[in-house]
């Protein structure tokens, strides 16, 4: 049986739509029966919960009580098929395996993480741990924009690193770099998304130029939309408006990354 | 003999002062049938005191010194003022204008009789005494009952019956001083010199106060007049220039005669008439007053429409445009008597540059659809109403949104019909040229221009005001009936014009940009039906789409230019930077180590 793998979601800058894409990703590697758990890796400004409607009072143990030693890993993660199923998106994922490690969104443990640093072997040892734990098919990481150590190190572990750009000159920089990265830390499977691309341009060209200059798989582009920025992170897109050009594209990332083997 | 002169001189000499003080009612709001009551009155009044005051003496009621100095001049104010009081509340008396000539009229009245009676006692100075009596004791008469006319007058638009009491006691009281202190002068036997000055100064108070009044008349004609039922524009400018009417209508007297002028005149002294009672309509508190003037405008208003049909239309016509929004320059009237007298040299000889004029105008209005049908004589009275106005390449006839007054019938030259596209750009609908009508679906449903107009090379117009045209329409059915096969024809036009517009559209979102070619062909020929013109003014806009679909095209090679800016001296920097720790060798080897493991793993499972 294959082991768990690790799925790191990851862009060079912020504002690029990847928490959106991370829970969007996780949620229709659950709706294809697969278990699946997400780490809001993301700790000095952290943004997935909201695509789960959680507020401080509905999240029970957090990352950062993890990182300090106060629970297991396991105590951090947090059914949502069980817990968040409540919304005319999320009411799908009800009963799926689906479980959300977030990170605190408290000022002060957030400060206190970043004033005192952590542990970055802890906390990939709890990845390891959840994985078995959860018996998980995919952990899917949302990181921190950029390369810091914690961002490093879920690249360094990732089965998979998917990286997200907007179809621009800044973008394009430093994806340059971080696919530079990723290829030496040898990892094994890389994937490219374009995602808030102007529906103006002609994305099969888009498609083409991005992998010519990377020489990676482009698994999708995605339209920048503004009924996406409309939903608010309110929900999850793709479950709720499935017909939408974006949810469109998003699935065809998420079959890439059901693809490999 | 002397008697009778005296008797005339004591009769003529008040009614010229009164003929003075008339002529300041310039605007005939005063009516003739209430002078004569007023005069009527006035004797009235005379024979009245002419009892009471010697009764009084005789009774022992009062000393002759005591009549002659106060009780008289009390007496006699109040009856002379009495029928002020029934006047005042009539339509016939507008303003305080009209109280001063009826009070003074009233005055005069009461004088005459009362010259008549001292003339006749004193026979053998009948004559000095006609005169020494006329320039002072009947102008202080006049004088008297005119203050308390003015007063009247000036009380009418007072809301309040106490004020307006007020009005007429302060009238009264002034009256009676004035007619007291004087009487006491002369019974004091001063020179009579100081009686006639005294006399005059009185009137000449009155005859200004009079012309007070009618300045303020004048102010109100002028902000009536334009927006007064009935009253036309040109009509109302006329109007408002008044003053020298006979100047005015000098030419209108050549051209149709002095019966018309005349007229004329009495027509607008109607609607400068017609103004001041919608003024007064504005001032007037009183409700049955009021209602009694809604009743005198509408007799107003029927005398006008009398007194147009009397004028008749085509002196009407020349009457609204005696003044065109703009007098030609001298300039400009010395070259269009040059050319036209050029133009008609070729042809036979005429009578005069003007009627040739008239003559060339009349030939060259013939060629627009609208007037194809009319007679000359018809063509002649229009002929009179437009104005020529010559236009350079890139002039601008009309602009698009600006509210016009005036149709155009172009005469040489080119013009393109354009409007804006959204992007602010000129777009052009339409191309039309001589014998073609501009502006006349502005003038038909009052909404702004809908097009620009400019001239493609210099070109000749003619401008019709829309008094004359809609005057014309009135008159003439054949005029309008061919007014709505023009805007037939051009209806017609647009919506080939729209039809192909939609045409092609639908080709665009198809992708089909091929016709844009064909359209540049049709161009470059003449155009002969609808659908041809159409082609030709749409092929520009439709170049437009062109011109789009390049910038679309650029828009999608942008991504390339992206690409091409990769820094790869800076990629490799900031690898090496981030690379190059001891963190990042020991990850390195972690993760290494960590995948080998979790092969191994599988392996084994």
């Amino acid at each position: 049986m294959n082991q768990g793998k690790i799925v790191s979601i990851h862009s060079f800058r912020g504002g690029t739509g990847k928490s959106n894409t991370t829970a969007n990703l996780a949620a229709q590697a659950a709706l294809a029966g697969k278990r699946v758990g997400m780490v809001d890796t993301d700790i000095q400004s952290p943004g997935i919960h909201v695509l789960f409607g959680l507020d401080e009072n509905k999240m029970g143990n957090t990352l950062n009580d993890f990182l300090h030693g106060k629970c297991t890993i396991g105590e951090v993660a947090l059914n949502i098929g069980e817990h968040a199923a409540d919304s005319e998106g999320r009411v799908q994922l009800k009963g799926k395996d689906i479980w959300l490690l977030p990170s605190s969104i408290r000022g002060r443990e957030i400060s206190q993480i970043i004033r005192e640093g952590y542990d970055v072997n802890r906390l990939n040892e709890g990845f390891q741990t959840i994985i078995k734990e959860l018996n998980l098919d995919y952990l899917f990481i949302d990181t921190h924009p950029g390369l810091n150590e914690e961002t490093l190190l879920s690249i360094a572990i990732s089965d998979i690193l998917i990286i997200i750009l907007r179809p621009d000159n800044q973008d394009f920089q430093g994806t340059a770099v971080t696919v530079d990265i990723a290829r030496s830390l040898d990892v094994p499977n890389l994937i490219l998304m374009a995602n808030k691309a102007v529906p103006k341009y002609d994305f099969d060209d888009i498609k083409k130029k991005i992998e010519d200059t990377f020489n990676a798989q482009v698994a999708g582009v995605l339209p920048l939309s503004f009924d996406l920025a409309d939903n608010a992170s309110g929900d999850l897109f793709s479950l709720r408006f499935p017909d939408h050009e974006w949810s469109k594209a998003l699935r065809g990332v998420a079959d890439a990354i059901l693809e490999i083997k | 003999m002397t008697i009778i002169i005296a008797l005339l001189m004591a009769t003529l000499m008040p009614l010229g002062f009164l003929y003075a003080i008339k002529a300041i009612d310039f605007y005939q709001t005063g009516n003739l049938k209430f002078i004569a009551i007023s005069g009527v009155w006035g004797v009235i009044a005379y024979l009245l005191a002419a009892q009471i005051n010697p009764a009084l003496i005789s009774n022992g009621f009062a000393s002759r010194d005591m009549v002659l100095r106060y009780i008289g001049p009390i007496i006699e104010e109040v009856l002379k003022g009495i029928i002020l009081i029934v006047l005042i509340r009539r339509t016939e008396f507008k303003y305080f204008l009209d109280g001063a000539i009826y009070g003074f009229t009233i005055g005069i009245g009461f004088a005459i009789f009362e010259n008549f009676e001292y003339v006749l006692g004193h026979s053998s100075v009948a004559i000095e005494l006609a005169i020494s009596r006329v320039l002072s004791t009947n102008l202080i008469h006049a004088t008297g009952s005119a203050l308390i006319g003015i007063a009247l007058g000036l009380a009418r638009f007072d809301r309040s019956r106490l004020s307006r009491a007020l009005y007429l006691i302060g009238g009264l009281v002034l009256a009676i001083t004035i007619h007291s202190g004087f009487n006491n002068m002369v019974n004091d036997r001063v020179a009579l010199l100081f009686a006639v000055i005294a006399g005059f100064t009185g009137a000449g108070a009155i005859a200004l106060a009079a012309r007070r009044g009618f300045k303020d008349e004048e102010s109100w004609v002028h902000e009536k007049i334009t927006d007064t039922e009935g009253v036309t524009r040109g009509e109302a400018e006329v109007v408002q220039r008044l003053d020298d009417v006979n100047q005015l209508l000098a030419p209108l007297a050549e051209r149709f005669g002095v019966e018309k002028a005349s007229q004329c005149e009495k027509f607008l002294f109607v609607q400068a008439q017609l103004a001041i009672q919608t003024k007064m309509m504005d001032k007037l508190q009183d409700e049955n007053m009021r209602r009694a003037l809604e009743k005198q405008m509408k007799d107003t208003r029927k005398q006008m429409d009398v007194v147009r049909r009397q004028v008749g239309s085509y002196a009407m016509l020349y009457l609204r445009n005696i003044f065109p929004d703009n007098d030609p320059t001298i300039m400009n009237l010395m070259k269009s008597r040059i050319e036209a007298s050029a133009a008609v040299n070729k042809d036979k000889v005429g009578t005069g540059i003007w009627d040739l004029n008239d003559r060339l105008k009349i030939n060259q209005l013939k060629r627009s659809f609208l007037f194809q049908g009319l007679s000359d004589k018809a063509l002649d009275a229009i002929a009179q109403m437009v104005r020529e106005h010559k236009l350079v390449e890139d002039d601008v006839l009309v602009r698009r949104g600006e509210t016009g007054d005036s149709i155009f019938m172009i005469n040489t030259g080119w013009f393109k019909v354009v409007t804006e596209d959204a992007n602010g750009g000129e777009l052009i609908i339409n191309k039309t040229g001589p014998g073609e009508i501009i502006g006349e679906m502005a003038l038909l449903d009052e909404a702004p221009r809908s097009a620009t107009v400019i001239a493609l090379a210099p070109a000749k117009v003619f401008e019709l005001k829309k008094d004359a045209f809609q005057e014309i329409l009135d008159q003439r059915p054949d005029v309008a009936l061919a007014l709505i096969n023009g805007i037939s024809s051009r209806l017609r036009f647009s919506t080939t014009y729209i039809q192909k517009a939609i045409d092609w559209s639908q080709k665009i979102a198809a992708g089909d940009y091929s016709f844009i070619e064909y359209t540049q062909q049709q161009n470059s020929k003449d155009a002969e039906s609808d659908a041809d013109k159409a082609d030709q003014l749409l092929s520009a806009f439709f170049q437009m789409v062109e011109s789009v679909k390049a910038r679309e095209d650029d828009l999608k090679q942008r991504l390339e230019k992206l690409e091409l800016k990769i820094d790869e001296s800076r990629r490799k920097q900031e690898f090496e930077e981030l690379t190059g720790t001891d963190f990042y060798a020991n990850l390195k080897a972690q993760a290494k180590k960590m995948r080998e493991q979790r092969i191994a793993n599988q392996d084994e499972e």
